[in-house]
């Protein structure tokens, strides 16, 4: 019998209690490590908690949180050069959607106060804490500027409204890319350089979408513009962001969502500039066909995000990577 | 076959908010051609 396995019955020549050793007993003993693991794993589990976001209300919240800023910011645009039926359709837009992202990002918060209570404090390092009040700053505006313009009343405090809501706007369609970029999820924090070029890129082009579906043909130019200019700087931003982050960058080159979306924003660009400047069909088809492209980037981006998370080698490799690059700058130095 | 139609029953409230939006925009695009003679179309009187 050996000196290390515990009893029960307590028996004299076994060490017990706080004297034994823990799993001496053969059932909970260590196993010896008879081989090295692999150095772009962590015994073949994730190192990272998956984030507790369902893509049904954060990747939603992207969408829709982009479609409402830059909507504001077209109307803007599209009141300042004197077309009302574009601003109008911009600007009802840009409501609904703020409403679908206030209703997305309470329901993954579980209760209403929750909201309420990250106005408690105001955090400039914070992502969300800054999000928060961009979205309570743009918010009333949003609603001031679409309420005056389908009533009629008021049209300076409207007129104020619109320009503050595309202000503020901006900052909407963008600040998700840097509270995502914010996190430990590997494939988000690092792309956090072009994330927000991606963000505005898609964010132009759902509005433009919007705005081409919705508006009279006549006052449509501006949507299509902004769609072109949107699908452009996504696809040139997704492509730089694929190639940058190398290894880390695989769960983006294999979404399918993501190739869809481009495909999808592509077709609506094109088909914007060419046949949806004369045919109403075609522009509501190819503003339908943006809306969509958008909507699959977010979804494949955040997707990418989890798949990223829940593989310990994009969380190994570029931290290995990184000493391997401080190791070689102590050498040299 | 039950986790697909739970699935598809997730993004309803998201699809059905976007097809709430485009309407609307798309009305609120429609009621702003109301008071502009240009651009509505009329019958032409002979």
């Amino acid at each position: 019998m050996s000196q290390t396995d515990v009893r029960m019955d307590g028996s004299a020549e076994t060490r017990a209690d706080r004297e034994a050793t823990p799993g001496s007993a053969g059932g909970r003993r260590e196993r010896l490590v008879t081989h090295r693991e692999r150095a772009d794993s962590y015994y073949g589990r994730p190192v990272l908690n998956e984030p507790t976001w369902k893509d049904h209300d954060i990747a939603a919240y992207l969408f829709l949180g982009g479609l409402a800023g830059a909507s504001s910011t077209l109307a803007a645009a599209a009141e300042l050069t004197g077309r009302p039926g574009l601003a109008r359709a911009s600007k009802v837009g840009a409501l609904g959607a703020l409403g679908g992202s206030l209703y997305c990002l309470i329901h993954d918060l579980g209760r209403p106060e929750r909201f309420l209570n990250m106005l408690r404090v105001f955090k400039v390092t914070s992502p969300m804490s800054v999000g928060t009040w961009i979205l309570t700053g743009y918010g009333p505006q949003a609603g001031a500027a679409a309420a005056t313009d389908m009533t009629g009343l008021f049209p300076g405090l409207g007129r104020a409204a619109t320009v503050g809501a595309g202000l503020a706007g901006t900052a909407l369609a963008t600040y998700t890319a840097a509270l995502i970029s914010d996190t430990a999820v590997p494939v988000w924090h690092e792309a956090y350089r072009e994330m927000p070029f991606l963000f505005a890129g898609s964010a132009a082009a759902s509005a433009g979408g919007l705005g081409m579906l919705a508006a009279p043909l006549a006052e449509a130019a501006p949507a299509r513009r902004a769609a072109l200019l949107g699908t452009a700087v996504e696809c040139v931003a997704a492509s730089r962001m694929e190639r940058r982050l190398g290894p880390v960058g695989e769960p983006l080159r294999r979404s399918r969502l993501l190739r869809l979306g481009e495909a999808l924003s592509l077709a609506g660009a094109l088909a914007g500039v060419t046949v949806a400047r004369r045919s109403r069909v075609a522009a509501m088809a190819a503003g339908a066909a943006l809306l969509a492209g958008s909507a699959c980037t977010r979804f494949g981006i955040f997707h990418a995000g989890m798949e990223s998370a829940n593989d310990p080698k994009y969380t190994v490799q570029p931290q290995r990577r990184r000493l391997a690059k401080k190791r070689a700058e102590r050498e040299l130095a | 076959m039950k986790r697909n139609v739970g699935k598809v029953v997730e993004y309803l409230p998201f699809l059905g908010i976007v097809a709430v939006i485009c309407t609307t925009s798309w009305l609120a695009g429609r009621s702003s051609l109301a008071g502009r003679p240009s651009l509505v179309r009329t019958p032409v009187r002979r």
